[in-house]
């Protein structure tokens, strides 16, 4: 038991560096001279269609049904600098923006399981303090953006993602305002009312049971060289976070249409000082199914089949397996090749590459499975750690051998 | 009881769950120059006449003429796995050849490799480079990666050396 908790918190460490090297290359890449539009962006619709606006999101489709963008440059609200500022496109229009104003994982970063009361007793009290002031500020600032105290309304009204926000009519825009207390304070910008009040999107909250099976079906896209791919499923960086399996989950339910974020899912598992001590991950994927109307099956090893049939109808599932860093390596670098030169094979999943797999005593890991070829026998799978670790390929063989828990939702 | 022992076994399942994702990025080599190991050593300028040797390098003693052998003093992974030992042969100030020395012991996932460690240097020197260009009758493999040319070879039951030397 003592072994396995070592390993696991080693596991943690681990994710816990590489989403700091992810942020740190991320930073890097972002100009940082471009400033966000406060307040006006939180009240007019004109300043949302603004090109100038629309620029600071990067490349955008004007026909890819739903796209995801962080904003790049600095922004500030209510006297707070915010920790990720994200919107959501549909079909080339902004439709929500939200705005990540403290967060406990991102403040206190990855804290070891031995640590956690520690960090708790010295650095809790000043986290406590800033969620105080931050909510109160946030509060404040957008109740005299209204002209008004906010609504309270239940966004998520049973299970373990039971949230009641508050939701303020700023000019000619809709927020609503989660806080969650001692772990996070967002808001979220909307166009409607509808979309405020509502954890789901439009068309997963107007549609029928058929036209949204159809609409999930339509982001399937079959590539010349036999890919069946899902176009447009969200990256969520984690971070210096220890929220690698909740950015998954996130990633899989935006693309669904469940409009709640890592930060969300991470709060309600219980993530708490930076520290997954004591959290209940498995209970948050099940509420997430509950909050999107989805049904979530479960398998206790990656099953081809299922999952085909899952990316077939238009929706990626969530793996997790055993990883080992040589092994994460061959990926990456395969990943590499392969977008030079499309005639290369992974290796042949015989005696000896087996003996280079990740086993029961390797790290544990989550992944996003967002597409597969038959002829290659390969799935394809994305990280939570950024674009370059989109659409990784591994041989089917080798994603059950490794394999130890898979999700499939469905409608 | 079933049910006990199936509540245990889920039990035992999610407790990895509840956890999950590594990977490492960072390492010392990495740190130090911006690049991974095999980036560097693939690239043109460290082969380069009177090119600066990029890292923190220690000149071995007993240095014979004007043969210089180097050593890497700082942990790098290489081809994503850890290596014991990375040296470096400088003549008339030019680089001719970078030596990796890789040892089962110093895997990540030792246990759950044993015997294994050949293999998975051949499987991910192939992974970036593509298969080998050529095999010896002993069993060396060369490989060609950007301006580099790569050879591997088992050096006793769990050891396994890589040069790194100019591509012609």
């Amino acid at each position: 038991m003592a072994r396995a908790a070592r390993w696991l918190g080693v596991a943690v460490l681990l994710c816990a560096m590489a989403g700091a090297a992810c942020a740190q290359l991320q930073l890097s890449l972002q100009p940082a001279t471009r400033t966000f539009p406060i307040p006006d962006a939180l009240k007019s619709v004109a300043t949302w269609d603004a090109p100038d606006f629309i620029a600071g999101w990067g490349a955008v489709s004007a026909t890819a049904p739903e796209e995801h963008r962080n904003f790049a440059g600095k922004c500030s609200v209510f006297g707070h600098d915010a920790y990720s500022v994200r919107a959501v496109f549909e079909r080339g229009k902004l439709t929500a923006i939200t705005f990540v104003m403290l967060d406990s994982g991102a403040w206190f970063g990855f804290v070891p399981d031995a640590e956690v009361k520690h960090v708790a007793a010295t650095k809790g009290p000043q986290f406590a303090a800033l969620y105080k002031e931050t909510a109160a500020d946030v509060e404040r600032g957008l109740a005299a953006l209204a002209g008004s105290a906010g609504r309270k309304v239940p966004l998520v009204d049973k299970g373990l993602l039971k949230q009641d926000v508050l939701v303020f009519h700023t000019g000619d825009l809709w927020v609503r305002l989660t806080t969650r207390e001692n772990q996070l304070v967002k808001f979220t910008v909307t166009r409607t009312e509808p979309d405020a009040v509502s954890p789901l999107s439009a068309q997963r909250r107007s549609a029928k049971k058929d036209d949204q099976a159809r609409a999930f079906a339509s982001r399937v896209i079959t590539a010349p060289n036999g890919d069946r791919l899902l176009d447009g499923v969200p990256i969520f960086t984690q971070g210096d976070r220890a929220y690698c399996g909740v950015a998954t989950l996130a990633m899989e339910m935006q693309f669904l249409g469940l409009r709640l974020d890592t930060e969300d899912y991470a709060g309600a598992a219980g993530i708490k000082f930076g520290s997954t001590y004591h959290s209940d991950i498995r209970a948050v994927f099940e509420a997430a199914a509950d909050a999107a109307k989805l049904k979530l099956a479960r398998t206790t090893q990656f099953e081809f089949e299922k999952a085909r049939a899952a990316i077939d109808a238009g929706i990626p599932v969530i793996v997790f397996r055993r990883w080992s860093q040589e092994r994460d390596f061959l990926h990456g670098a395969f990943a590499e090749r392969f977008q030079k030169d499309p005639a290369a094979t992974l290796p042949k999943a015989d005696l000896n590459d087996r003996k280079s797999w990740p086993t029961k005593d390797s790290f544990s890991h989550s992944s996003l499975v967002t597409g597969y070829n038959l002829a290659r026998r390969e799935v394809i799978f994305t990280e939570s750690w950024g674009e370059r670790v989109r659409n990784r390929r591994m041989r089917i063989e080798e994603m059950e051998g490794t394999s130890y828990m898979a999700y499939y939702p469905h409608l | 009881m079933k049910i006990i022992l199936a509540v245990i076994t889920v039990g035992v399942l999610f407790a990895n769950v509840a956890h999950s994702v590594p990977q490492i990025i960072r390492n010392g080599f990495f740190g130090a120059v911006g690049v991974t190991f095999e980036k560097f050593a693939a690239a043109p300028e460290p082969w380069a006449q009177g090119a600066e040797l990029k890292g923190p390098w220690k000149v071995r003693a007993g240095t014979k003429g004007d043969v210089e052998n180097l050593d890497l003093d700082v942990d790098a992974i290489v081809f994503g796995i850890p290596a014991a030992q990375i040296s470096a042969e400088r003549t008339a100030g030019s680089v001719r050849r970078f030596t990796v020395r890789f040892d089962e012991g110093k895997m990540k996932n030792a246990k759950a490799s044993a015997g294994g460690l050949y293999a998975q240097v051949m499987a991910n020197i192939t992974a970036l480079a593509g298969e080998p260009k050529e095999v010896s009758p002993g069993g060396e493999k060369a490989f060609r990666y950007e301006s580099s040319l790569i050879t591997a070879r088992k050096s006793g039951a769990k050891e396994v050396i890589v040069d790194f030397t100019p591509a012609k």
